[in-house]
């Protein structure tokens, strides 16, 4: 992306004339798209950026919670690649997004297309499927654990319809657990990126749809021939957001499956491990900063792989 | 040009920045070394800020009228109350600590005194006034003493809430076992369980298996050690933890505890409060939040000294008031400090919430000992926790090595284990190998 | 004639979906405003059903907590995010959907890695930066590090750049200029994506908790969230019935937001200068 500094008068020219084909008419002065971007750098600056190389700094040292350290060089690197939870968590990290994203980009649009038709009442509705974005951690918490537990709704009606012998450990066995804390993640999404999805949404002209429908084209195929290409855009950001949150998510694995990340910590993502790691007494903070890089680096990596596939799409 | 320069500008901010937010943020060191200590003058003067955990709006008249007391004998001083809610609270107090920024008297739970404490940030209380010393109940003033730091106490202890033992008379009674006649030491409390198991046919359960709480105190009980003679190595990997892990194992797959519970207890109130367990949280304020928000249970709950094996009495964990060690105005803090836990204001505090006073004339006071008529839970449990104070040890209190982190490495191996994909012996043993590792490293200075 | 019993049936059908969906995504609500309606003596833990359903949990709640002081802290600060949000992050969205500077896929780049940074990591820094500002015990330090979320400038983006060239460039011919395309062709354009950003904003600061603490001390300042956390507690008691009625109450003014924003999702066609 960055040209070598040995870049020719030639292609310079050629950049600038393939600049220029892009904008076409429209000229502006280097400084005015920094003018309206000031406020968001300014914050991005002060609250983002700044604390960031705090944490790269930190990560290089042994420092630990209220107590400063020393430089440490990459010590709390190379401790992490040799501790095998770290690997757990990361791996369920990666499992999470893996599962986490499709779902999350295809089940709110399908829901927002429910939501979208203008019949009586359709405005409570979207207002419903709203709420468990703005439901306390602590109640939803309890509302999945009824739900899951070993004598839970879904158990108890399984047992009855003989659907299982056994009830299902969805809350007791590490890889369930997680199962069932995508589940709530996915639960909780489509509410929320419903709502990205009706803006977006908004901007499909009906027509189409009804000059399809009169070519005979069915609900399900309208919906991928018509209404998916027009929203990709805002897919691909749902895409985007989806994959950076399901790399955070600890609040879903903490109320199902308790401070310990599920049983022997088998369920702990990411982030769960550097709370671990950073908070209480013995915090280490050097090492839960070194764990947040790495993080990041993880985030970065899948955003640039999303990138490159949603390119190779639009070819 | 003009870019270019702005670049470097950048840059060299960037660089600038990065050492000042090294030094802001811990790396020089936000210990004891530049901490400038108060001094004492004799004069109670000046304005000291009283940060509490959670008090309003339950208690606000309470405190209120605490500080309006101590103003009115102090004139020159005035107190700043910021109240906290529980949840956060130590999030703050460590971004506050960090900026320098405590508050001149401080509400402070074992863990956040322990860090403050460890980290060079409380003044020594005893060294200020070794006389108040003996104001307190003795177990809850040598509980502000830390390893390593010889004889200093580092807070004034505030209030206690002992453990106590809570049941479901009814189903104890429909498990063949008899109320009147509850465990006292752990191994009899798994035999209850085990009839308890038996005789519910699933339909409830004896209690939550939440190993994090259990331990180490469990293990205590059972007359396990949990550190060396020299307090730097965990050796509690015995027959006897062993044994404890083969019991919770057998226990689980019997039924006698909810499968959940292994991994998080918070629902203990819902499953006690809807009759799904027997043996509730030991603690006199679950006894007050039944009696709310599950009438009917609570008619028919029973209260009991807590389980106690070999050790024979409880821990005593008492709320704190730490000073900020650098405050500006010593003699206010202090002297606020004492006059908060003083026994008239402790004991009527505990009229008010469901707490002990930690001040020895405060707790003979005889509220305490008054058993009422022997049928309302609420009074019992009073008068139970009372008396168990009076011989609370700090020998039965969680060591200060056993950190969460600690807690924490150790309940994963007890985890695979009671779900059986690990064997006892080696699930001991690793929990002591990885305690250990854990100690070693915040051994580091 | 065949179409009328196939549109009921649709019809039909997309209500029953609707009403599937309403059970499975209401739950806890539901269950939070059967806990907040049961009366004194019920046992709370015992079925789903209120007994001798009441309204006093609701009374109660007001008369234990400042609520009317706290609702206006907390509005003052979401008046002021949904504000600064809308604007800042339509303009930073506006420059950088539009082509043909140099910098953009840079500063793109460096925007959508701050999404990526973990809060916790970032928090205590943050938090000593307000301090430094002198902002602490304000509610404009609590607004301060969420003023412009680089999400909202990301849906604004988004929304822009469905605005083809050729329109942009007929409005230059007309002779507007940069801010006058801005907020006369651009912003009408992407009204929806303004409601998202309205709505995500408000209820950001609504919703937030742990920022907050850190930043007030005095409660006189408390937002709503703060003030909630204050009606269960270590020392006082645990009333479920409380704690719903609280939670119940901080979420209305969120769902009637909603309710009033959602007709704007459907207003980008047809009204703006833009038709795709």
């Amino acid at each position: 992306m960055t040209p070598g500094p040995a870049r020719s008068a030639r292609a310079r020219r050629k950049a600038l004339a393939a600049m220029e084909a892009e904008t076409g008419l429209v000229h502006r002065k280097w400084w005015i798209p920094y003018l309206f971007l000031a406020p968001g750098l300014l914050m991005v600056a002060l609250f983002s950026l700044w604390p960031f190389v705090n944490t790269v700094v930190l990560s290089l040292t042994d420092a630990q919670i209220l107590r400063g350290g020393t430089f440490v060089g990459f010590d709390n690197y190379t401790r992490a690649f040799a501790d095998p939870d770290f690997w757990t968590a990361a791996g369920n990290s990666v499992l999470y997004l893996v599962v986490v994203v499709p779902c999350l980009v295809l089940l709110p649009l399908a829901l927002a297309v429910l939501v979208r038709a203008k019949v009586p009442g359709i405005g409570f509705f979207r207002s419903a499927f709203y709420t468990p974005v703005i439901a306390s951690a602590v109640v939803v918490g309890l509302i999945w654990q009824w739900v899951l537990r070993s004598d839970g709704l879904v158990n108890t009606v399984f047992l009855r319809l003989s659907i299982v012998s056994e009830p299902i450990p969805f809350l007791t066995d590490s890889a369930m657990l997680l199962v069932s804390a995508m589940i709530v993640t996915v639960w909780k999404g489509l509410g929320y990126y419903m709502v990205f999805y009706l803006a977006a949404l908004g901007n499909v002209s009906p027509s189409l749809h009804e000059a399809a429908a009169l070519d005979g084209a069915g609900p399900v195929r309208r919906f991928f021939s018509i209404t998916v290409p027009q929203v990709k855009p805002m897919m691909l950001l749902v895409g985007t957001l989806s994959a950076i949150s399901a790399l955070r998510v600890f609040t879903e694995i903490y109320i199902l499956g308790g401070e310990s990340g599920g049983p022997g910590g088998g369920a702990r993502t990411l982030p769960f491990l550097i709370r671990q790691v950073g908070l209480g007494f013995s915090g280490e903070t050097g090492y839960a900063s070194a764990l947040s890089i790495l993080l990041f680096l993880l985030t970065l990596v899948f955003s640039l792989l999303g990138r490159r596939l949603s390119k190779g799409d639009e070819r | 040009m003009t870019r270019s320069n702005a670049t470097r500008t950048a840059v060299a901010t960037l660089v600038a920045g990065t050492f000042l937010s090294v030094s802001a943020c811990g790396l020089g060191g936000s210990g004891a070394a530049d901490v400038r200590e108060g001094r004492k003058t004799g004069e109670v003067l000046g304005e000291i800020t009283f940060r509490t955990l959670q008090l309003k709006p339950k208690f606000t008249a309470y405190v209120q009228g605490v500080i309006d007391a101590f103003e009115k004998k102090y004139p020159g001083a005035k107190v700043r109350w910021e109240d906290v809610p529980g949840d956060g609270y130590n999030e703050k107090l460590v971004a506050d600590a960090q900026a320098g920024a405590l508050p001149d008297v401080v509400n402070l739970s074992t863990d956040s005194f322990q860090l403050l404490g460890d980290r060079g940030l409380l003044a020594d209380v005893a060294g200020l006034d070794p006389e108040v010393a003996k104001e307190y109940v003795p177990g809850a003033w040598e509980q502000f003493k830390l390893p390593g730091k010889g004889q200093g106490v580092y807070a004034y202890p505030w209030y206690v809430t002992p453990e106590i033992l809570t049941y479901n008379r009814e189903l104890f009674e429909k498990s063949g076992l008899d109320p009147a006649q509850p465990p006292t030491t752990v191994e009899q409390f798994f035999d209850y369980a085990d009839k308890i198991a038996a005789a519910s046919g699933g339909r409830y359960s004896a209690f939550m298996a939440d190993p994090k709480g259990r331990l180490p105190g469990d293990w205590q009980k059972m007359g396990v050690p949990i550190l060396n003679g020299t307090q730097d190595r965990f050796v509690f990997d015995t027959p006897k933890a062993v044994e404890w892990v083969e019991r919770m194992k057998d226990l689980y797959a019997k039924g006698a505890m909810p499968k959940e519970s292994l991994l998080k207890s918070d629902d203990i109130n819902q499953l006690y409060g809807g009759g799904k367990l027997v043996f509730g949280p030991g603690s006199p304020g679950f006894v007050k939040d039944i009696k709310q928000n599950a009438p009917q249970i609570y008619a028919g709950t029973r209260v009991a000294g807590a389980v106690t094996g070999k050790l024979g009495h409880i821990g005593i964990y008492a709320q704190s008031l730490g000073i900020k060690k650098d405050t500006k105005h010593l003699d206010a803090a202090t002297e606020f400090a004492k006059w908060v836990t003083n026994g008239p204001n402790q004991v009527e505090f505990s009229k008010n919430a469901t707490i002990y006073p930690s001040n020895a004339q405060g707790l003979a006071d005889p509220r305490f000992a008054d058993r009422g008529d022997g049928t309302d839970a609420e009074t019992v449990a009073r008068a139970v926790g009372a008396q168990q104070l009076a011989t609370a040890a700090l020998d039965a209190n969680t060591p200060v090595q056993w950190t969460n982190q600690v807690g924490d490495a150790v309940v994963r191996e007890m985890q695979k284990a009671i779900q059986g994909e690990q064997d006892p012996k080696t699930a001991v043993h690793k929990a002591q190998e990885a305690a250990n590792q854990l100690l070693a490293k915040s051994a580091r200075t | 004639m065949r179409a009328a019993p196939r549109a009921r049936l649709g019809l039909a059908a997309r209500y029953a979906s609707l009403v599937l969906m309403l059970v499975v995504m209401l739950g806890p609500i539901a269950w939070q405003f059967l806990t907040s309606i049961r009366g004194r003596t019920e046992n709370v833990y015992d079925g789903v059903l209120p007994e001798r359903p009441t309204l006093d949990n609701y009374v109660l709640v007001a008369e234990s907590f400042p609520l009317l002081q706290y609702v206006g802290n907390t509005l003052i600060v979401a008046v002021l995010a949904v504000t600064s949000n809308m604007l800042f992050a339509a303009m930073g969205g506006y420059a950088l959907s539009r082509a043909g500077w140099k910098g953009r896929t840079s500063v793109f780049t460096v925007l959508v890695a701050t999404l990526m940074f973990p809060f916790e990591s970032v928090m205590i820094s943050m938090f000593l930066t307000v301090r430094e500002m002198g902002l602490v015990d304000t509610l404009i330090g609590v607004w301060l590090p969420g003023a412009v979320s680089v999400l909202n400038i990301m849906v604004m983006r988004s929304a822009f750049l469905a605005v083809p060239r050729e329109v942009e460039e007929s409005a230059v011919l007309d002779g507007a200029g940069e801010w006058t395309r801005f907020t006369r062709l651009f912003l009408p354009a992407a009204k929806g994506a303004l409601a998202v950003v309205c709505i995500t904003s408000f209820i950001g600061a609504w919703d937030d908790f742990l920022w907050p603490l850190l930043v007030l001390t005095d409660s006189d300042h408390y937002t709503l969230q703060l003030g909630l956390k204050t009606l269960a507690g270590a020392t006082t008691t645990n009333d479920q019935r409380i704690i719903a009625a609280g939670a119940m109450a901080a979420l209305l003014p969120m769902m009637l937001l909603f309710f009033a924003l959602q007709r704007f999702f459907f207003k980008g066609v047809g009204e703006g200068a833009v038709k795709i």
